[in-house]
C-alpha cells in the first residue's frame, strides 16, 4: 500500500510541474512573451525533477532517483535566484509581467523549493515502506505522466531550437 | 546549444522509457552539469567578465 502510495504521490508530482510548464508556454505563447536564457535554463530544472520522478515510474523507486530529483532542484533555483538578483534593484526593470505580484521567475523559484520539500517527504515515506525491488504496473495513469513530460520536453526543443538555433540564446 | 540541453532530457526520457537506468541517469547528470556550465556561460557574458 505504502509503494502504492508513493507511486501516485510521484504521478501527482509530475503532473503538477507539467501544468507549471505548460503555464509557461501559454505565457509564451499567448501574452508573445519569449522566454531568456535563464528562464529556459528554469524550464531545465523543472524538467529534470520530472525526468527523475519519471525513474521512480518506469524503473522502481529508488532512494537515487530522489537523489537526483533533488539535484535538479537544486541547480534550477541558480538561474532563478540570479535572475531575482538581477532584477530587484529599483533602477532595473522587471522581465515579463507578473502573475499575482510576483514574476515568474520568483515563481520559479517557489516551484523549486515546493520541489524540494515535497521530495523530502516523499524520501521519509520510502524510508517507511518495504524498499524491495520489483518492475512497477505501467497504468493509465503512469502512461499518461510519461507521455506529457515527453511531450513537454519535444516541445521546448522544438521551440528553443527555432528561437535561438544552436546558439546559447546569448 | 540550449536546445542541446533539451535533446538530452528527450533521449533521457526514451532511454527510462526502454529501463536503461544507468545510461539515462549519466546523461542527466551531464545535463546538470552542462546546465551549470551554461549558467556561467551566461554569467560573464552579461557581465563582460572572465572567470
Amino acid at each position: 500500500m505504502m509503494n502504492t502510495f508513493q507511486r501516485v504521490a510521484n504521478v501527482l508530482f509530475i503532473f503538477v510541474l507539467c501544468c507549471v510548464l505548460i503555464a509557461a508556454y501559454l505565457y509564451q505563447f499567448i501574452k508573445h512573451e519569449e522566454p531568456c536564457p535563464l528562464c529556459l535554463l528554469q524550464r531545465l530544472g523543472m524538467i529534470g525533477i520530472a525526468t527523475a520522478l519519471l525513474m521512480n515510474l518506469r524503473i522502481g523507486i529508488r532512494i537515487e532517483h530522489y537523489g537526483l530529483a533533488i539535484l535538479s532542484a537544486l541547480v534550477g533555483p541558480l538561474s532563478s535566484l540570479r535572475q531575482i538578483a538581477m532584477h530587484v534593484c529599483p533602477q532595473f526593470p522587471i522581465f515579463g509581467s507578473p502573475v499575482l505580484g510576483f514574476d515568474l521567475y520568483v515563481w520559479a523559484l517557489i516551484v523549486f523549493i515546493c520541489s524540494l520539500v515535497a521530495c523530502a517527504i516523499l524520501l521519509i515515506f520510502y524510508g517507511y515502506s518495504n524498499h524491495r525491488e520489483y518492475h512497477p504496473a505501467w497504468r493509465l495513469l503512469e502512461k499518461s505522466a510519461f507521455s506529457l513530460v515527453t511531450l513537454i520536453i519535444l516541445a521546448n526543443t522544438i521551440t528553443t531550437f527555432l528561437q535561438c538555433g544552436l546558439t546559447a540564446c546569448d | 546549444m540550449m536546445a542541446g540541453l533539451f535533446l538530452i532530457y528527450f533521449i533521457s526520457a526514451l532511454l527510462i522509457f526502454w529501463r536503461r537506468k544507468y545510461v539515462a541517469f549519466a546523461l542527466m547528470v551531464l545535463n546538470l552539469v552542462l546546465s551549470v556550465f551554461m549558467l556561467f556561460h551566461h554569467a560573464t557574458d552579461v557581465l563582460k567578465i572572465r572567470l
